[in-house]
């Protein structure tokens, strides 16, 4: 007698035992070794029904929330920026066509006497000085930017899970 | 099944609560995949959080042709294997009974002396412990299943999934669903009964 192999048997698992194919089925019904081998595969699969008992933190949810959240923050965080930056340039560029900037050179040539003015170890005129501090200005800005930015995206890192 | 269109829509109006709807209503499906899947236990939770931020992103793509879960959790799926390629873990890796001739195993079935009673289906005053150290037993041969494999056995028996459904998840042709699901309950007999038979000589 040529037993069932171990794919027909499990081919016979999930079919409820009327749709069983035939020749497995008349088998089945004279062999008891095979019914055996049937239930043992019954008995796993029952088993394996039952959802293992794994599960995150409990404060799982609220983790994906708030890392949603802050990620959306950032994106509206630099969408502002960018439109601040894009008012200021084209303000700049409108006021250009409708304002006379002579006043300008003015405040410049006032802001050079006034720096001239103040004791400092940078050696130069007035206008060298207000360039280098205006370079300096800027280097402070820039750091402060990079800061702002690693700190943004240590904001929207994953949250580490509580427990 | 759940209708979430008012949930979705709901969510893509920029009502960030309602998520949680869907977050709540799935977790144990994400869940399930990620930690059959990683074994890291360090980076489950992560990467968890990182599906559901994926799914989030990419809710206005949802087709309502398809459900909602087959689709969490084919990226669930997804992510757990660009995670499983980048640190090289085993995938598909087959043991020696993938090349084995199917006949062959009517001839080792002998040897197995393999019973139903295994799984301790018999009232008796020991059936807690036994189906305890049963469960054990299966939990570590599951372990030691390839991660797809072990997916698979999870959505097929746990989640009651079709095999089209499995196969839409993890982008194999049906055909090879069914065979992997054939191979890892082999592989799982294969394990426990050599536990089995091992416990039973050293007694």
């Amino acid at each position: 007698m040529n037993h069932l192999t171990d794919r027909e048997i499990q081919d016979s698992l999930s079919a409820d035992p009327q749709s069983i194919k035939e020749p497995a089925r008349a088998h089945l019904l004279t062999c008891e070794l095979c019914r055996e081998r049937l239930a043992w595969y019954r008995g796993l699969a029952l088993r394996l029904k039952e959802p293992p008992a794994v599960q995150f933190s409990p404060a799982f949810a609220e983790n994906v929330l708030r890392t949603i959240q802050t990620q959306n923050e950032s994106r509206l965080f630099w969408f502002e920026q960018a439109l601040t930056g894009g008012c200021i340039i084209l303000g700049i560029i409108l006021a250009s066509v409708y304002i006379d900037w002579s006043f300008v050179k003015t405040w410049i040539n006032q802001a050079a006497a006034l720096v001239a003015l103040i004791p400092s170890p940078i050696a130069g005129s007035g206008y060298s000085k207000l360039g280098v501090y205006l370079i300096f200005i800027a280097v402070l800005l820039c750091v402060f930017k990079i800061a702002d930015r690693i700190w943004t995206r240590q904001r929207v890192s994953y949250h580490k899970p509580i427990y | 099944m759940t209708d979430y269109r008012p949930v979705i829509e709901a969510v893509l109006k920029g009502n960030l609560d309602d998520f949680k709807i869907i977050i709540d209503a799935h977790q144990a499906l994400v869940t399930q995949i990620v930690f059959r899947m990683i074994q890291n236990p360090a980076d489950r939770e992560e990467l968890g959080q990182e599906i559901f931020v994926k799914i989030y992103k990419n809710l206005s793509g949802f087709q309502f042709n398809a459900k909602l879960s087959t689709w969490i959790a084919r990226i669930a799926y997804n992510n757990c294997v660009n995670y499983l390629k980048k640190k090289k873990a085993m995938l598909y890796t087959d043991f020696k009974i993938a090349d084995a001739d199917p006949e062959d195993d009517e001839a080792s079935f002998f040897e197995e002396s393999i019973s139903a009673d295994y799984w301790s289906t018999t009232e008796s005053p020991d059936q807690p412990l036994i189906r305890r150290e049963t469960s054990e037993a299966l939990s570590r041969s599951m372990e030691s299943l390839p991660a797809v494999y072990r997916t698979i056995v999870t959505l097929y028996h746990v989640q009651e999934m079709s095999y089209q459904e499995i196969s839409g998840i993890t982008n194999l042709p049906e055909g090879t669903v069914k065979s992997y699901l054939f191979r890892a309950r082999r592989m799982l007999k294969e394990k426990l009964l050599s536990q089995y038979h091992h416990e039973d000589l050293s007694v």
